[in-house]
C-alpha cells in the first residue's frame, strides 16, 4: 500500500524557454510519478506572465499549472527534475489532501477538479500602466537631456 | 472633576468579506482577489484595518505569502519599482 496525497506545482519557465526541453522535462516529470507511485492529472499552460517582481533578471515567465497524485518518493524526484532544468527559474508545490492509500483517490473526481481550474486574469490596467512608465523611462535614458525636457514644460504651461 | 475617559467608538461594525460571502475563496492563486488586502506598497491590510475575522486573516496571510513566492504578487512596491 502506497500512501499519497494530491498535490499542486506551479512551474515558472523562462519566458524564451524551448518548447522542445518542457516536452523532455514534462515526459520526465511524468515517469518519475509513474514509477514511484502516482497519477497525473492534468498540466495546464497559463501562458506568458509579467512576474510581480524579476526573478534571476526575467520580467516575464511562463506559468505551467500542474495538478498530480504522488507518494512522497515521488515528490522527491519530481523536484529533483525541475531544480535540474534550466529552463525552470521557480517552482511551488502545495499539498492539497492528507497522506491517504494512493488507491483511494477518486481521480476523475480530482481531474475534475482541476479541470474546472481556470487562470486568474492578468490585470491589464496594471501592466499596460508598467509598460508604458518602462517606455518612458526607456526614452529618458536614451536621450535623457534635461535641457529639453525644461523647455517643453515652459511651453505646455504657456499654452 | 474628572475629565471623561470613555473612548468613542466609531460607526458600524465591520464584518469579515469572507464570512459574509462564503463563495468568497481564498487562494494564492487568484491575485485579483487578494489585491484588495494589500496596500499599495504591497504589505498585508492588518485585520483591524480590513475587518477580516481571524481565521480567515490567518489563511489570507498563507495565501498571500504563496502567491508572492510565484511572483504573482508583489513582495513590495515602491514608487519607482
Amino acid at each position: 500500500m502506497i500512501l499519497a496525497r494530491s498535490y499542486e506545482t506551479i512551474i515558472i519557465a523562462k519566458p524564451d524557454f524551448e518548447a522542445e526541453s518542457i516536452a523532455k522535462l514534462q515526459d520526465r516529470l511524468l515517469k518519475a510519478i509513474g514509477d514511484v507511485g502516482g497519477v497525473d492529472l492534468k498540466l495546464v499552460d497559463w501562458g506568458r506572465r509579467k512576474l510581480a517582481y524579476p526573478i534571476d533578471g526575467h520580467r516575464k515567465g511562463n506559468y505551467f499549472y500542474w495538478g498530480f497524485i504522488a507518494a512522497p518518493a515521488a515528490l522527491a524526484e519530481v523536484h529533483r527534475h525541475l531544480k535540474i532544468s534550466s529552463d525552470v527559474i521557480r517552482f511551488q508545490t502545495v499539498a492539497l489532501t492528507e497522506s491517504v492509500p494512493l488507491e483511494s483517490f477518486d481521480v476523475t473526481k480530482e481531474k475534475e477538479r482541476v479541470e474546472a481550474l481556470t487562470p486568474d486574469p492578468q490585470d491589464d490596467e496594471e501592466i499596460a500602466r508598467r509598460d508604458r512608465r518602462d517606455r518612458r523611462r526607456r526614452r529618458d535614458d536614451e536621450d535623457g537631456d534635461f535641457g529639453d525636457e525644461g523647455m517643453m514644460m515652459d511651453e505646455e504651461d504657456e499654452g | 472633576m474628572r475629565p471623561e475617559f470613555k473612548r468613542r467608538r466609531f460607526g458600524r461594525r465591520k464584518v469579515c468579506p469572507f464570512c459574509a460571502d462564503k463563495t468568497l475563496y481564498i487562494d494564492y492563486k487568484t491575485p485579483s482577489m487578494l489585491k484588495r488586502f494589500i496596500t499599495e506598497r504591497g504589505r498585508i491590510v492588518p485585520r483591524r484595518i480590513s475587518g477580516v475575522c481571524a481565521a480567515h486573516q490567518r489563511d489570507l496571510q498563507e495565501a498571500v505569502k504563496r502567491a508572492r513566492m510565484v511572483a504573482l504578487m508583489p513582495f513590495s512596491m515602491s514608487g519607482i519599482d
